[in-house]
């Protein structure tokens, strides 16, 4: 018993493994510093780099998180208190609906809302199509961590004389922070490799994007884009942009797990 | 006016399932009041009427006046959080906040309700932990978790945390039931000392069921 699980547990992690040292085989050789400094060259020409790419696909996590967050851990909160009967399940239902829908619907919806009133492409509609992603994700963890905290903690909050809305924003959301997080860097990792939803909201961009408003740069529909070409030299620098953009995925789980192991062994 | 507390016809209900009924009782100020009954009598739902915590569980509703020195708790117009904050409150089970070092669980009250000066906030925890006689154990460790204090220890924080703000009333719900003998003695110790020593006109009341010979000692 205790070999199977053991097994099943280096299954889980094999994949993991085996794509990250395909890409470091593959991609390795074509990461150097113009990789990170440079925009792309024009095809035939050898050399250039993704960091338009790599700069687009951070501020589009910013921008997705400027949406996702607030409505995700407002509406955790909500669902995890309301004494409503009805309106708390309907949302749990429609948020874990909402995670089911293919990003690509998801894309369509951005492009509804945003790309066709604004008649253009746009790193906000890319953020939109994102954030609209994380939502779900963002507001279940919460609401799951917010039911960790003991009812003790919320009471002894209340009987020190505190508002209720002080109690929730100083002590239930302190103690459930560390929990918070995580659940915001999975769903940080999930959105940092979403290709379809860009692929008509961001769009992608050969040069530096020109403001929020432009069409913008992102690793994942950069690497499309050099994947589904004929040069072998645009196949590289798509496998060094995967490498990029799952080391960028891994940094990101690492840093917040160092920033809230302190926290976590407080919670024990 | 009378002081203390007057209590008059109160009934508590959790949803359609009444668990006091018509009680009436006077506490009187500078003292220490044991209520002591079986379990499951009501004394955890009474005490909780008092500094209405009692409206904070789903279902949960009350009739009846209680009055404080005079003043109507469940008068129209007035605010749970000022009747608690009158009222302090230590509950059965310790619960330092998990995330707040010693001094801040003590200083909770206080910084949470907007006081921000150093000087003030560290005079108040001294005090605070003196009156719960915990400074001496602590005042090393001002800026360890909480959470990682003894059983008894944390219980002391907590009171600690309540006379903190310097309450009129404080209720202490079982405070001992999840505590070791000595640890109990202890805190029964404290609370006649914060009989003795408090400054202002109190009337501390504790709801205590360690049978009767703790609570005979108490009252």
């Amino acid at each position: 018993m205790g070999f199977l699980c053991g097994t099943a547990a280096v299954l889980v992690i094999l994949p993991l493994i085996l794509v990250f040292a395909f890409l470091l085989y593959q991609g390795g050789t074509s990461i150097n510093l113009e990789f990170f400094t440079h925009t792309p060259k024009p095809v035939g020409e050898p050399g250039g780099g993704m960091a338009n790419a790599i700069v687009g696909t951070l501020i589009l996590i910013g921008l997705a998180c400027g949406l996702g967050l607030p409505v995700g851990i407002l509406g955790g909160l909500y669902v995890a208190d309301s004494q409503d009967a009805h309106l708390p399940s309907a949302v749990r239902f429609l948020a874990d609906v909402l995670n089911g829908v293919p990003s690509i619907v998801i894309g369509i919806f951005a492009y509804t809302l945003v790309v066709l009133p604004m008649k253009r492409f746009s790193a906000l509609a890319g953020g939109v199509a994102l954030g609209v992603i994380m939502i779900p994700i963002v507001l279940r963890t919460t609401e799951e961590i917010i039911r960790l905290v003991p009812a003790s903690l919320r009471e002894a909050g209340l009987a020190l004389g505190l508002p209720k809305w002080k109690v929730t924003v100083r002590i239930v959301l302190t103690t459930a922070r560390a929990g918070i997080t995580t659940g915001v860097m999975v769903a940080i990792a999930r959105i940092a490799g979403e290709t379809a939803p860009l692929l008509f909201t961001a769009f992608g961009n050969r040069f530096w994007h020109h403001g929020l408003d432009q069409p913008i740069a992102a690793l994942a529909i950069q690497i499309f884009a050099y994947a589904i070409s004929p040069f072998d030299d645009w196949h590289r620098q798509a496998w060094a942009g995967a490498l990029v953009l799952i080391s960028i995925v891994f940094l990101v789980s690492l840093a917040a797990r160092l920033a809230t192991r302190d926290l976590q062994r407080q919670m024990r | 006016m009378a002081d203390g507390l007057q209590v008059t016809d109160l009934n508590a209900w959790f949803g359609t399932r009444q668990v006091l009924m018509n009680v009436s009782l006077r506490v009187p100020s500078n003292g220490v009041t044991a209520l002591i009954g079986p379990s499951g009598c009501g004394k955890s739902t009474f005490v909780r009427c008092i500094n209405r915590m009692h409206e904070v569980v789903p279902g949960a509703r009350s009739s009846g006046q209680i009055l404080l020195n005079g003043d109507d708790l469940y008068g129209p117009g007035v605010d749970p959080v000022m009747v608690r904050r009158r009222i302090g409150m230590v509950f059965q089970k310790p619960n330092p906040f998990p995330t707040m070092s010693v001094f801040d669980n003590v200083a909770a009250g206080l910084r949470l309700a907007g006081v921000r000066d150093k000087n003030l906030l560290h005079d108040v925890v001294e005090r605070a932990l003196r009156q719960a006689a915990l400074w001496d154990e602590v005042k090393d460790e001002l800026y360890k978790s909480g959470s990682s204090l003894s059983g008894g220890q944390q219980q002391r924080l907590c009171i600690a945390r309540a006379v903190a703000v310097q309450p009129e009333v404080l209720l202490m719900d079982e405070p001992c039931s999840a505590l070791d003998p000595i640890a109990t003695a202890r805190i029964e110790e404290l609370i006649l000392d914060l009989k003795n020593r408090k400054p202002r006109t109190t009337s501390p009341a504790a709801s205590v069921r360690r049978g009767s010979v703790h609570a005979a000692a108490l009252s």
